[in-house]
């Protein structure tokens, strides 16, 4: 089973996105940049759900340049979620390398959705309604 | 010597000199024609005579001699006639009136005359043989007396001729001196500026003409003197108009440059080549440029310069970048807008600068380039977006998981248990939003107001903590707050719902932040001394904080949980401090992780003197 790593500080949003994931993945869960990178080392994931806006010195995007810029994590595919919605966040996102981009109030299925394509997972369980991603 | 005399005095010289040539050599010719006449009669009387005696001297005829002499004598031109026989013997005599008595002496001229007699004798010669002699005598006196005459008429009319001319050349003196004096007058007067001065014209003599002249001369002084004034009054008020246009240039740089100089926005000015000309006081203080190193660079070469100040996110585009497009390319929409660009001056005083162009038509300046001090609007503004993003993200947090889990509860089929936590989160998260709305708008109420709205009065702070501590629901059945004995009344001037939210807000922290339970606990601080300050202290025994988070409790939506655990919008103690400090008041925390956290508020003490006693009794909603 493919391993999701979850980072946000908010516990609230962690456990919802450990509730949309758990039937096809395997989660681990990270409240800021530096328990994150300490999980990574430990176990390499395959997927990132990572929140932009974090307390510390590190946020998202620089996280997710750091993990795009070591070749071993290079290709751990990484979604970022933000309250930030506007174009410079998201060029920033791009620019980051992530491979997706997530606004809150994020659809949990369209997460779902995107790492069973991306990781090429086949769901073993069809979910309830069609797929529909966040813009 | 004045001009009419000396003319007459030269003619009457002149005059004086020809008379006496005139009349002299006139009188001499007179007498000397006279005189010959004399003498040629008198010779001539003489020959014919002793031709006409000779015969009757030869004959000694007495008879004849004696007629002869008496017919002679009867002319009257003779005064006395002798004729004398060789011996010298007297034959005949006659005379007018005694004869000369002194020896007989013949008188060759006139001028030999002595005794007013010409005499003269005549020989009587037959054949050179002296016979005897006739003597006769004329008298000069009629000759004298006619040149006495003729001087006399000679003398009188020189005396008139002189008179006449002395009187001719007085009038003409006179006349001349009259013209020439009017004519030293006219010059005098134009010597001294009056150029309307005229000589009369009479006549037309070369007096006249010199007067005419003169006239022309002084009409031509006069209008080239006109002319020549006309010009200078001209040229002068031309050098006044320039003068008077210099000053107010002057007085405009003046101006100006005051203005440059205070103004808190920057100038530079570019001359006719686009090189700088002028930088103000604050472009220096604004870039940190100094005048030294930019005054007449290029354009190109001062954006550089300005461009190199700058931190690289916002370089300076340069001074090209902010012209207006051409009047070709104005066609399309909204090209002709003023171009600004906002850069940011890097270093220690860090600014952002707004920077525009100005083109001039002025021949001396060709653009000037203004930079407006903005840090402290983008400051402002940056704050505000930042707020907004904030505040947005805070309420995107709790509507995710409302959004999240509904759609997972529609979506995916859950156990009841799990099922109603979902929904327990979702109730839980929807307050939360109610809250951030509400203290959101509360936050934005006070800012805007300033306390323009509160409602102050006379307020018993001891009763009013009573109230509050009263009427608050500890979470999870905890004690209420441990208030101090009842005693005597804390007057402070305050808005009693304001100070009640405050408090309130306070009391719920000390209870959130002390999950594990213990004391919440609230005490009063009289007024040290003179301070007139009444602090409200409310303590609690929870987790704490540490330094860091200490200094940024009062931010905007900063919470000291980052578990998420402790519920709260991170706008409590923003909604506490504003409220005290418009009260004239402030908040002081102390805390030690793991010990508790005390919060103190110090609001302004009500004096219990008699003055505000009565304004107690003004005041409205105040406890009596």
């Amino acid at each position: 089973m493919k391993r999701i790593l979850i980072v946000d500080d908010q516990s609230v949003i962690r456990w919802l996105i450990r509730l949309a994931l758990r039937d096809h993945f395997a989660t681990d869960e990270a409240d800021g940049a530096q328990a994150a990178w300490a999980t990574i080392k430990k176990q390499r994931p395959d997927g990132i759900v990572l929140d932009v806006l974090m307390p510390g010195s590190m946020n998202g995007f620089q996280f997710c340049e750091r993990v795009k810029r070591d070749p071993d994590l290079a290709a751990i595919d990484v979604v970022l979620v933000t309250a930030c919605g506007d174009e410079n966040d998201r060029e920033r996102g791009r620019a980051a390398g992530a491979n997706g981009y997530f606004v809150k109030p994020l659809s949990p299925i369209a997460l779902v959705n995107h790492f069973l394509a991306s990781l090429d997972v086949e769901a073993r369980q069809a979910p309830g309604a069609g797929p529909h991603k966040s813009t | 010597m004045r001009f009419r005399t000396k003319t007459i005095l030269g003619i009457a010289a002149i005059e004086m000199a020809l008379l006496a040539v005139l009349v002299g050599s006139a009188l001499q010719i007179l007498r000397d024609s006279n005189e010959e006449e004399l003498t040629r009669r008198v010779t001539l009387g003489g020959k014919l005579l002793a031709a006409a005696a000779k015969d009757a001297v030869l004959s000694q005829d007495l008879a004849t001699l004696n007629a002869l002499v008496r017919e002679a004598m009867a002319s009257g031109q003779i005064d006395y006639l002798r004729i004398l026989d060789s011996q010298g013997r007297v034959l005949a005599e006659r005379g007018k009136g005694a004869f000369p008595t002194a020896p007989f002496k013949e008188d060759q001229s006139i001028a030999d005359v002595t005794d007013g007699c010409f005499d003269r004798s005549t020989p009587i010669l037959v054949r050179d043989i002296h016979h005897g002699e006739v003597r006769l005598g004329v008298s000069i006196s009629p000759l004298n007396q006619l040149i006495i005459t003729a001087r006399q008429w000679a003398a009188g009319i020189a005396a008139l001729e002189m008179a006449l001319v002395a009187l001719f050349s007085w009038l003409l003196g006179t006349y001349l001196a009259r013209q020439l004096v009017a004519l030293c007058g006219a010059s005098t007067r134009i010597a001294a500026g009056d150029f309307t001065s005229r000589i009369p014209v009479q006549g037309s003599d070369e007096l006249a003409d010199t007067a005419l002249a003169f006239n022309r001369m002084a009409e031509q002084l006069g209008e080239s003197r006109q002319r020549v004034e006309t010009e200078s009054r001209q040229r002068l008020d031309a050098l006044r108009e320039a003068e008077e246009a210099r000053s107010r240039a002057e007085e405009g740089a003046e101006q100006l440059k005051a203005i440059f100089d205070l103004s808190p926005d920057g100038f530079v000015s570019f001359d006719a080549e686009r090189r700088v000309k002028y930088i103000s006081p604050a472009f220096v203080r604004l870039t940190g440029l100094e005048a030294e190193s930019t005054l007449g660079l290029d354009e190109a070469a001062f954006s550089q310069c300005l461009a190199a100040a700058c931190t690289a996110a916002t370089r300076f585009a340069g001074v090209a970048a902010l012209r207006r497009p051409r009047k070709a390319e104005r066609g399309e929409p909204g090209a002709t807008h003023e171009r600004r660009q906002q850069i940011e001056i890097g270093g220690p005083g860090q600014r952002v600068l707004e920077i525009g162009l100005r083109e001039a038509q002025a021949a001396t300046v060709s653009q000037i380039l203004y930079l407006r001090d903005i840090t402290h609007e983008a400051e402002v503004d940056r704050l505000k977006s930042d707020f907004l993003s904030t505040a947005a993200h805070e309420l995107r947090t709790p509507m995710a998981s409302i959004y999240g889990f509904t759609e997972l509860m529609l979506t995916r089929d859950f156990e009841e248990a799990e099922r109603r936590e979902f929904l327990g989160t979702i109730f839980k998260q929807s307050e939360l939003m109610v809250s951030i709305i509400n203290e959101l708008l509360d936050l934005a109420r006070i800012e805007a107001r300033r306390g323009k709205d509160f409602n102050i009065a006379r307020l018993d702070l001891r009763e009013l903590v009573h109230e509050i501590a009263g009427g608050f629901k500890p979470p999870d059945e905890r004690p209420s707050p441990e208030e101090p004995p009842a005693d005597g009344p804390l007057w402070v001037r305050g808005d009693r719902k304001k100070l009640t939210q405050a408090i309130g807000n306070v009391l719920s922290n000390a209870y959130k932040y002390s999950p594990a339970g213990g004391m919440v606990g609230i005490e009063f601080l009289a007024p040290d001394g003179d301070a007139a300050l009444l602090g409200i202290r409310v303590r609690d025994q929870g987790i704490g904080m540490t330094e860091e988070q200490l200094a940024r409790v009062f931010e905007r939506f900063y919470r000291a949980d980052a578990s998420g655990k402790i519920q709260g919008t991170g706008l409590g103690m923003s909604i506490v401090k504003e409220i005290i400090e418009l009260h004239g008041g402030h908040v002081e925390l102390d805390s030690k992780v793991g010990a508790g956290t005390t919060v103190t508020i110090w609001l302004q003490a009500q004096a219990t003197s008699a003055e505000s006693a009565a304004m107690a009794n003004t005041a409205t909603g105040a406890p009596s």
